[in-house]
Formats: structure tokens, C-alpha cells, sequence
């Protein structure tokens, strides 16, 4: 298993929670200032912050869609069957507790090979094209609703 | 993640504003703030809102565009970073293609001059969306300064970011002239113990000749450090001398990538006068797949 140089870890670094937002854009969790792209998500999570006990197991278990868990120095990296999985997992487990420690969560796009970093990039295409359809019917839909009721109305 | 519009509505406090005044309110700040920070913090809220296509028409109506655009032209590496990041999850946008067909140049201009990783990603992320879909034309986007700036990310990069090494492949060939001199063959001659007299001054000129191995040596030089590049290690060789190779003459030595999978191919030779005087072909292990063997 190839051993991630340091500068590659750079993007993994937690980034400090951003506390001067205007009350406006402050939303109930607070969260860092931090963009995500096609390019930063992945299927492949890397888990830092596992106290180094025999957890192994119960991340596990943890992870319950899991398809693949390896110890990876004290990180552990794990790679899932769909980006989305990822997604729900990172969004449940970033900076939750975990045995004592805390857990932080990054997407390693980095882990991908060639095909996966292809599928990835079609699959945000078509997932747009599916979107932009869905929510069009969804507008038009709520047109034709408007439409409706104020017919109904006039009457 | 994706939203629909019932999903927004619900999500939307009875006194809030809804999303459409909200990516307003975003913009505004950008032009009105003074403090960088907040402008930051503006630019990555659009660039996430960009993500999803619902926010689209929303980010259209309060020409998010033009913040974009702005960002990436401001010396702050941060606006820059949200900026590229907001157009790369825009990209697929009939109306944002077009815009930014329009005004590639400050793109590609950022992507040049840059040495910020993440922004590098971005914009590679953003070039192959625009090229998949055809929503750009090949000529116009990746230039000779392009195509260089990708081949110097693949060298410079430790991070084995795979998104790069997809657009290599347009390099499929690299060409060097070079010009042996009779000190060249002294001085290989006095470090390899090969004084055969064929390459020394005992014989004319015209019948003096280089040493092979040096030639393989130039080749050998280019497969490790322009194609493939470094970290390239050689498994198997097989070349033929088929004409003298002369000194005082324009060598061009060329090697092709013939197959760029886990073990890559090349072919390559040396021409004097048109004419080839050294041929051969070899196996490579290319960087990814030999740092695993050495760990292994």
C-alpha cells in the first residue's frame, strides 16, 4: 500500500469553524469556510482522530456500508460503493464523538483510480441533467397548482 | 447535495427570506463589504449554492457570474480558490458554458500563473467538464501553454492527483536535437572505459562514430525526465544500431508513448539526416506503479 506523502495531506488539514459570519448567513451549525467541487468529493473517506484501541470492529460497524477498511497509520481509510454514501456518512460522523476522540472526516479523491475518477465525473453530468429535469416538472407543476386555484377562486 | 423546491420551502423559517432574496443578499455583500473575510465567506456560500442546479436560476438573476469572474481576477488566493470552484460547479450550465467560452482567457490566465494546488483542481476539473460535453472547442482551450502548465503539474505534483495525469495523455510524443561533439565521446569514453578506437580521434572524422550506449543514454535521459518523466523505471529494452551515428551533426532524438497503461510502451529513435541511425522500443514502469514496488 502506497504511504501519502505529507504534502498530499494538505487538503485533509481541519479547518478552523468560521465565527464572523453576519447573523444572516449564519446558519444554525457553524461550519468553515471551505468550497466543494466534483473534483473534491469522492467515494474514497479518510477517518482521522480513532483512539488506537482495538476499534476496528466497532467503526465498523459504524460504517455500515462500508466496502472496504484498512489501518492506515492511525487513519483509516475507507472507500464506499457511491458518492452519496460517502456524502451521508461524512455529513453523520465529522467531528462527532467516537471512543474519546473525535472524529474528522475527509474525502480523498485522491485514493481514486483512473475509472472511478471518470465514473465520477459523468455521474455529476448526469445527475445535473436529471436535477435540472426534475426540478423543471417540479415548476411546472406548482404552476399549473397556481393556475388551478385561482380558476377555482374566480369561480 | 441537492435540494427540490418543496425541500427548500420546508427548510425555509415562516419570518426567513427565501433562497432567491438570499443569494441576492450574498452578492451584494460581495460588492459592498470592506472586510476581505466576509467576502470570502460570500464567495465559498455561492460557489456551494453552485453545486446544485436549483440555485441556478437564483445565482443568474443576481448575476453571480460576474462575482465569479471577479474573484478570480482579485490577487487574493482565497477569492481565487471560490471563484474557479463556483465556475467548475456551474460549468455544465447552457448559459454559463457560453459566458464562458467568452471569457476563457481569465480562466486559463489563472490556471497559468497559479501555484495553489486546490485551484490547479479546480480548473482541471472545470476544462475536462467543458471538453466532455462539448460545450468548448479542444483548440480553443488547451493551448501549447496548456498542455505545458498540465505536464508541469505531473512533474511538480507528490500528490499522485490522478484528474492530471488524464489530461497527459494529449503528449503523446517529445523531440530533442542534440549535437555530439568529440569531447562529448571523450569525456563518455573516460567515464564508461570504452576507448574503443572507433570513437576517437585514431579514425577520420567521417568514419568516427558514437557510442551506442550513449545514445541510449540521451533516450534513457528523456523517458525519465519528459515522457513519462521521473519515477519512470525501465523493465525491458531492445534497440538497433542501424547507421553510424556521426558527430557534428543535428541528432533528433524523438520518443513516442505508444501505450500509457500500468506498464507503458514507448518506441524511439535518433534521425541524422533523415535518415534513422538508432531504433528501439521499451517496457516502462511509470511513477504510481513503481513507488508500489518499492514499498512492497
Amino acid at each position: 500500500m502506497d504511504s501519502t506523502p505529507s504534502s498530499s495531506t494538505e487538503h485533509h488539514k481541519r479547518l478552523e469553524y468560521c465565527t464572523t459570519r453576519l447573523p444572516y448567513r449564519q446558519g444554525r451549525e457553524l461550519k468553515a469556510v471551505k468550497v466543494y467541487t466534483v473534483a473534491s468529493e469522492s467515494k474514497h473517506l479518510l477517518v482521522f482522530g480513532v483512539p488506537k484501541i482495538q476499534l476496528q470492529g466497532n467503526l465498523k460497524n459504524k460504517l455500515q456500508q462500508f466496502v472496504e477498511l484498512e489501518a492506515f497509520t492511525d487513519v483509516f481509510a475507507v472507500k464506499f460503493d457511491r458518492v452519496e454514501v460517502a456524502r451521508r456518512a461524512k455529513r453523520q460522523m465529522d467531528a462527532k464523538q467516537f471512543y474519546g476522540g473525535i472524529l474528522h472526516i475527509s474525502y480523498a479523491p485522491e485514493r481514486e483510480t483512473l475509472q472511478e475518477l471518470r465514473e465520477k465525473l459523468t455521474q455529476r453530468r448526469s445527475e445535473v441533467s436529471y436535477r435540472l429535469s426534475r426540478n423543471l416538472t417540479e415548476t411546472k407543476q406548482k404552476e399549473e397548482e397556481e393556475q388551478a386555484s385561482t380558476a377555482k377562486k374566480c369561480k | 447535495m441537492f435540494s427540490s423546491q418543496r425541500h427548500l420551502k420546508r427548510r425555509t423559517p415562516a419570518q426567513g427570506i427565501d433562497r432567491r432574496e438570499y443569494i441576492g443578499h450574498l452578492v451584494d455583500e460581495y460588492y459592498t463589504t470592506t472586510n476581505v473575510e466576509a467576502q470570502e465567506q460570500v464567495t465559498a456560500n455561492l460557489a456551494n449554492f453552485a453545486y446544485d442546479p436549483i440555485n441556478w436560476p437564483h445565482l443568474h438573476a443576481a448575476d453571480a457570474l460576474d462575482v465569479f469572474v471577479a474573484s478570480l481576477e482579485t490577487p487574493n488566493q482565497n477569492l481565487q480558490l471560490h471563484g474557479i470552484a463556483a465556475l467548475c460547479n456551474i460549468c455544465l450550465d447552457n448559459k454559463v458554458s457560453e459566458f464562458l467560452r467568452d471569457q476563457l482567457d481569465i480562466v486559463i490566465g489563472l490556471f497559468l500563473r497559479t501555484d495553489h494546488t486546490e485551484i490547479v483542481i479546480h480548473s482541471l476539473a472545470l476544462f475536462y467538464q467543458l471538453l466532455n460535453a462539448g460545450l468548448v472547442e479542444k483548440t480553443q482551450l488547451l493551448t501549447p501553454a496548456v498542455l505545458k502548465c498540465v505536464q508541469e503539474w505531473r512533474l511538480k505534483s507528490q500528490d499522485k492527483r490522478q484528474i492530471i495525469r488524464r489530461l497527459i495523455h494529449h503528449l503523446q510524443q517529445v523531440q530533442v536535437v542534440k549535437r555530439f561533439t568529440q569531447k562529448d565521446l571523450e569525456e563518455f569514453a573516460k567515464f564508461t572505459g570504452d576507448y574503443n578506437y572507433i570513437h576517437s580521434k585514431d579514425v577520420p572524422v567521417e568514419q568516427r562514430r558514437v557510442h551506442g550506449a550513449l545514445l541510449n543514454a540521451v533516450v534513457a535521459g528523456i523517458i525519465g525526465s519528459k515522457l513519462p518523466g521521473p519515477g519512470t523505471v525501465v523493465l525491458e529494452q531492445s534497440f538497433k544500431f542501424l547507421k553510424p551515428c556521426r558527430i557534428e551533426q543535428e541528432t533528433v532524438v524523438t520518443v513516442r508513448l505508444i501505450n500509457a497503461r500500468k506498464i507503458s510502451t514507448v518506441e524511439y529513435d535518433c534521425r541524422q539526416n533523415d535518415e534513422v541511425v538508432f531504433a528501439g522500443n521499451a517496457k516502462l514502469l511509470t511513477q504510481s506503479q513503481s513507488s508500489k514496488t518499492n514499498e512492497s
